[in-house]
């Protein structure tokens, strides 16, 4: 029993990068079981292997593993699995028991290009897989998964630099070259120049419009409940660029972040950024219901129904510290049966509102908080989590 | 291609995601190329696809505009600016492509002063 233990903790060690410890730490254990009962140490084994296996990191560890051994052998599938955007996580919610799973995000696209003189018209059809899953279906707090094809139609207004002439554009690259050359030698002169240079940047604030059909399918994880979802969705979003507009100062959302910048001295003085305007989303969906027992026992009947949704998302930067760049992001999307039947109002199957906020570092640290309920999630969770991304990269590819 | 500071399009492309605060003044160049887009401001991890496209698209048309008439850049041979704008948009769409897989689609779109002098 006792070399189980070890074999089991050699086993997880393995996938760490840090062979010294693991060797100190084995030895540790070596000696610490040689004093235990059969009952200690079954008792142990047990805790351990739970604790172990309802580890994210450690799946984390073995997809990586997985991705590097394709990258080398399989560079078509590795081209895929890299693109899905796969992360182990924990689920925890105040409702239900610690879950683990998974979740996935996947978008591809084809380009049809439109040219216009003073605006953009870029069209294209879009492809995308989204969900999370966990391994105890029962135990999953966001049980919403999502297929789509969409046709995007998007308008661009603005965001039009203005042009410089042949020298200007010279000394313009040549400033940006001794910028760099300073930053070289650690000359700390050089975040001054950042002033001038950004003289030579002149830009429209930029504003955006997109008109898109989409076809969903929208299922819980193990497809008991799933609709066919076609919806015509409208996007806006806008871009402060230009310092001397008053745009950027209607970006509300980020003055507690420009505040917490300040602070930190991440930022020199208050600066709301234009950059991070929140992006919203409108939508009407037709929704075509497949197999959903609970509609089913309410209504007797899957009757197609039309739903308003609405979408805002927001990401901005909290603070550098050291080496370590915080991002802060956050979404919130809102559902709405239109002339719901009283008995669907009654269990409060007619609305849905979901709202999820992180904070992320660049090296993957993350804690996140997530509330409310997506279309087919049963009760109103209040879910965190806090774990590891990994980034599998892609430098060579 | 190489993330480096010998290629007029990585300089460009680095002082454009400063300059519209997709990376504060402190990334210094070689730590920029290596950062992956979900690193970059535009890129909300937890919105809809839908809405992570129409940032990519805002972003990707200013740079084309700076690369254009602030860089004085021209299109590759049979490239267009919507092609352009829409081969940005599918690079940063992907949130574990690089910094650096960027400035390589940007190249292939683009013509700046360094290659046209050569």
């Amino acid at each position: 029993m006792r070399k189980k233990i070890i074999i089991l903790f050699a086993i997880v060690l393995s996938f760490t990068n840090y062979t010294n410890a693991q060797e100190n730490i084995l030895d540790h254990l070596k000696t610490i079981f040689i004093g235990l009962s059969k009952n200690q140490s079954d008792s142990l084994l047990k805790e351990g292997v739970k604790s172990i296996f309802s580890n994210p990191d450690l799946y984390n560890d073995f997809f990586r593993q997985y991705v590097e051994k394709l990258k080398a052998n399989d560079k078509g599938r590795y081209t895929f699995i890299r693109d899905l955007d796969l992360n182990f996580k924990s689920f925890q919610s105040d409702t239900l028991p610690v879950a683990l799973g998974f979740n996935y995000n996947y978008s591809n696209s084809w380009v049809k290009n439109k040219v216009t003189e003073k605006s953009t018209l870029l069209q294209s059809y879009n492809l995308a897989f989204k969900g999370n899953v966990a391994f105890k279906k029962q135990f999953n707090p966001n049980d919403f998964l999502e297929y789509s094809l969409a046709f995007d139609n998007s308008f661009l207004w603005g965001g039009q630099v203005a042009e410089l002439d042949e020298e200007t554009s010279i000394k313009m690259e040549e400033l940006q070259d001794t910028i760099l050359a300073r930053r070289a030698r650690k000359d700390p002169s050089f975040l001054g120049l950042y002033d001038e240079l950004a003289k030579y940047i002149s830009v429209t604030d930029q504003f955006a419009l997109g008109i898109k059909g989409k076809f969903s399918f929208e299922a819980n994880q193990d497809f008991s409940k799933r609709q066919f979802v076609p919806g015509l969705l409208i996007t806006a979003g806008a871009k402060g660029w230009n310092k001397n507009e008053a745009l950027q100062y209607f970006n509300i959302l980020d003055y507690p972040f420009a505040l917490i910048r300040l602070i930190t001295g991440t930022d020199k003085k208050f600066t709301i950024y234009g950059a991070t305007f929140p992006s919203m989303l409108f939508g009407l969906d037709y929704v075509l219901p497949q197999d959903d027992t609970t509609r089913k026992e309410l209504l007797g009947t899957l009757d197609a129904y039309s739903r308003l949704r609405f979408e805002i998302g927001f990401k901005t930067r909290v603070a550098r510290i050291g080496k370590e760049v915080l991002h802060f992001s956050s979404d919130f999307r809102w559902y709405k049966e239109l002339n719901a039947d009283q008995v669907i109002k009654d269990n409060k199957l007619d609305r849905s509102t979901f709202f999820v906020a992180a904070i992320e570092s660049n090296s993957g640290l993350f804690v996140s908080y997530t509330t409310g309920k997506l279309p087919f999630d049963k009760r109103n969770d209040q879910v965190y989590s806090l774990g590891f991304k990994y980034n599998l990269g892609n430098k060579n590819d | 291609m190489a993330w480096t500071t010998d290629k007029r399009v990585c300089k460009a492309l680095y002082f454009a995601l400063q300059g519209t605060d997709q990376i504060d003044l402190l990334t210094e160049f070689d730590e920029a190329g290596v950062l992956v887009m979900k690193d970059l401001l535009f890129f909300n991890p937890h919105a809809s696809e839908d809405l992570r496209r129409q940032e990519a698209i805002i972003l990707a048309s200013r740079y084309d505009s700076q690369f254009i008439k602030a860089h004085r850049a021209s299109y590759e041979k049979g490239v267009s600016r919507p092609e352009s704008i829409a081969k940005m948009v599918e690079v940063m769409m992907q949130a574990k492509k690089t910094v650096e897989d960027l400035s390589d689609i940007i190249d292939d779109c683009y013509k700046f002063r360094d290659e046209k002098n050569r």
